[in-house]
């Protein structure tokens, strides 16, 4: 590094360092620019995970019985998806069969005593028995149950909210979150070192963004494509079983092919026999052919030709409508016009040069609207790192 | 340029804007959707496209809430699952009265392009056998009576590139014209989708620009742009600071007599809040020695109605947000850099041509000069 790159590199960081501590001064009540708050939106309640079981019929979590063979009563605690509330079982002494006995309170975070309801049917035959058609459902009463689990763990959902209720009670400032947006905002500032000359910081972040961008991609495609995919077809009880229990699939062996033409694709990585990932390639290359051939004809090709078909002379309620007769006309003179400067079989001279010429012009227009339209997009990304140095960071403007 | 765009985002100018017909196609057909219909929205993109298409999503995603339509979110890229929370963010702060499963649904990142495209068209459930919280899609209602994209009332592709747009014009409103597609895309993008209007697509969103148009089109219809009782209430907090109290004092006496928060009391005063139910602004109207005839006299005055066609007293919820405000208008609030920068190159151009052709006269004369 030479010594006038260090110098630059000093400016900017002292620049950096000074303008936080200024901003860091009353102007914002002693709160630290840059933070972000949050508020819990949800909890969630973790009850004894290593014994839980997912009960594919019910679709819920379970409890079992941790001790059956003692005269304990607990059965299980469950999440009952109709009245979105966690259950808490005890087996009926005299029948034996399990009966909810308390319900989560969430806003007192404790365990209710059940009261049992039979929701009676509007006509109910004479001699209808309480179990047949009667809706049964349970009521939390004002009795904490003393004896039900307790939650092992309990998780929160939290929710973004603006800075302007940073004051409020329920809401608390999220260092990690706030680390991130001072990691980022120094970050755009090493990406826009770039534009004095190239330097380790650009390089840093440069390095960084594509490291986790690959490791980002390469997690989530496991996760998402070969796990429920191709384990989920192969071992579905251990992908059930520990991993999504709500994924219904059955065993497939056809899967097993895909499984090997997954494996002679890595062999490219073999120093010998490289040739082997070409056959998968060629499987995945002519099938995407295929699928893709067809979609261009239909919709690139054949509804194209269709589109512009049009009308030159255009009537509507009103009559003569002039400006979509000269819309159609452009259109048609302009795809002519194109079409023959891509026409090679006849020499283009005399009228034929000239169309051709046209076709140039339309061809260059068409391109600079193409232009136009990526230097908007470019600006667009600036502007919107400016509002993010200016106002998520800076607290410059914005609430 | 740097100067250039900083200057309008430090300023935040709210240039108007008028919906251009590509875009007010989408609009309409959005807003003809009845409370109850179902969407599907793909945000095919990554966070280097955010800033063009992030507003894209953000008022397609409420133009669907205030319309009270299920909205299942989806991404083809596997960048794009931020992106769905960023969309569940706006539903869960802004209404309340969404419940996930029943109004909204995360189907999360589905890999494989456009053969997803393709499966979905006709199953759904095959593609998602769960949602991303990985519970079976068939048992929430917002699914029911869902086989395929056919059974959805509208398909919006939010996209940046391959997989997006084309793609979803490709292997589903092309082969099947019953499925009905409105598109938001990036500049790039733009211009080879454009022959794809009006038989393939309803609609489309080219850009920021399409944003902002989009975003007037929504203050038009959801917006009260009015200042008159944001500056009715700021008049009459500032008579109470200055009897020795912090407007923090006011606006924490405030929120606790109309019973809501203090940040909610700050946003009535910003006019993000616009129309006031009733009953707070009895609650308000004592403290901030005002009556609540006038308060409704200013809130009418900024476009709010309290009184329906046939003469009925209305109300609106509190939790009424105006969507005319420039803190809902994020692309809006970016067509001032947009122009100022555009401005710049003009004039960088014209002078570039100037000087050319100066130089090219001033060539060609110390040539002649030279010859003769």
């Amino acid at each position: 590094m030479n010594r006038e790159l260090v110098i630059a590199n000093l400016i900017i960081a002292a620049g950096i360092i000074a303008l936080a501590v200024w901003m860091m001064s009353d102007r914002h009540d002693g709160k630290l620019i840059g933070s972000r708050y949050y508020e819990i939106s949800q909890e969630i309640h973790q009850f004894a995970p290593g014994e839980a079981i997912w009960d594919s019929a019910g679709e819920r979590w379970v409890h079992p019985d941790p001790e059956p063979d003692t005269d304990r009563y607990i059965t299980r605690a469950a999440w009952d998806r109709d009245s979105e509330r966690w259950q808490y079982f005890e087996r009926d002494p005299e029948t034996g069969e399990p009966e909810v006995a308390a319900i989560w309170h969430r806003a007192a975070q404790e365990w209710r005593i059940a009261e049992r309801k039979v929701e009676e049917e509007d006509d109910p035959p004479a001699d209808a028995d309480e179990g047949d058609d009667a809706a049964v459902r349970y009521v939390a009463t004002d009795q904490p149950h003393p004896t039900a689990l307790q939650p092992i763990q309990t998780w929160h959902r939290e929710r973004a909210v603006p800075r302007e209720r940073a004051n409020e009670d329920e809401v608390f400032r999220s260092f990690s979150r706030t680390f991130g947006l001072w990691f980022a905002a120094v970050c755009t500032l090493f990406v826009m070192s770039f534009l004095y000359r190239d330097n380790p910081f650009y390089k840093f972040t440069e390095a960084l963004v594509v490291g986790v961008s690959a490791a980002y991609s390469m997690v989530l495609a496991f996760w998402t494509m070969v796990v429920p995919n191709l384990f989920g077809r192969l071992i579905p009880e251990f992908v059930r079983g520990h991993i999504s229990p709500a994924r219904d699939a059955d065993l497939n062996l056809w899967y097993l092919i895909v499984a090997m033409l997954g494996l002679m694709l890595l062999w490219r990585m073999s120093p010998v026999g490289g040739w082997i990932a070409r056959w998968p390639l060629a499987f995945i290359i002519g099938v995407f052919a295929g699928i893709r051939l067809i979609a261009f004809l239909e919709a690139n090709f054949a509804i194209q030709i269709q589109a512009s078909i049009l009308p030159l002379f255009v009537t509507d309620a009103g009559g003569f409508n002039f400006w979509l007769s000269l819309r159609n006309i452009t259109i048609l003179l302009g795809l002519m016009a194109c079409l023959t400067y891509f026409f090679f079989s006849i020499e283009h001279k005399g009228i034929v040069g000239k169309t051709a010429k046209l076709g140039i012009y339309v061809l260059m227009i068409t391109f600079g609207a193409g232009f136009a339209y990526t230097v908007m997009g470019r600006i667009t990304l600036l502007t919107q790192r400016i509002e993010f140095l200016v106002s998520d960071w800076l607290w410059l403007t914005g609430g | 340029m740097l100067l250039v765009v900083l200057i309008p985002v430090l300023m935040q100018p709210v240039l108007p804007e008028e919906p251009t017909p590509i875009v007010r196609a989408v609009f309409d057909r959005v807003e003809e959707l009845e409370a109850g219909d179902r969407v599907l929205i793909s945000l095919d993109y990554d966070p280097a496209s955010k800033p063009e298409l992030g507003p894209m999503n953000t008022a397609f995603t409420r133009h669907c809430a205030l319309k009270g339509v299920g909205v299942m979110y989806m991404t083809l890229w596997e960048t794009g699952e931020p992106m769905i929370s960023d969309s569940m963010a706006i539903i869960e702060s802004e209404f309340a009265e969404y419940e996930y499963g029943v109004n909204y649904l995360d189907l999360g990142y589905a890999p494989g392009h456009e053969t997803v495209i393709k499966l979905i068209t006709t199953n759904m459930g095959a593609q998602f056998p769960v949602d991303a919280r990985g519970r079976p899609f068939a048992g929430y209602e917002i699914a029911r009576g869902v086989t395929g994209l056919r059974d959805l009332d509208l398909t919006i592709s939010v996209g940046a590139g391959y997989a997006g747009t084309q793609e979803w014009v490709q292997y589903a409103s092309t082969p099947f014209p019953e499925i009905e597609l409105v598109a938001g895309v990036t500049g790039v993008s733009a211009p080879p989708l454009y022959p794809y209007y009006p038989q393939q697509m309803i609609g489309m969103l080219p850009a920021i620009k399409g944003a902002a148009e989009y975003e007037a089109a929504l203050a038009e219809v959801y917006g009260t742009a009015g200042e008159a009782l944001p500056e009715l209430l700021a008049g009459a907090v500032a008579i109470l600071v200055t009897n020795g109290r912090t407007e923090e004092d006011v606006v924490d006496e405030l929120a606790e007599a109309a019973d809501v928060s203090a940040g909610q009391v700050r946003r009535m005063m910003d006019g993000r809040i616009n129309c006031l139910p009733r009953e707070q602004m009895k609650a308000l109207a004592p403290l901030l020695g005002l009556t609540q005839e006038q308060m409704i006299a200013a809130a009418t005055e900024d476009g709010c109605m309290y009184v329906d066609e046939d003469g009925n007293e209305t109300d609106y919820p509190d939790n009424y947000l105006n969507y005319g405000h420039p803190a809902f208008q994020e692309a809006l609030k970016r067509m001032g850099p947009q122009l100022s920068a555009h401005l710049l190159m003009l004039l960088l151009i014209i002078i570039g041509n100037v000087i050319f052709f100066v130089e090219r006269k001033r060539r060609a004369t110390a040539i002649g000069g030279g010859r003769g």
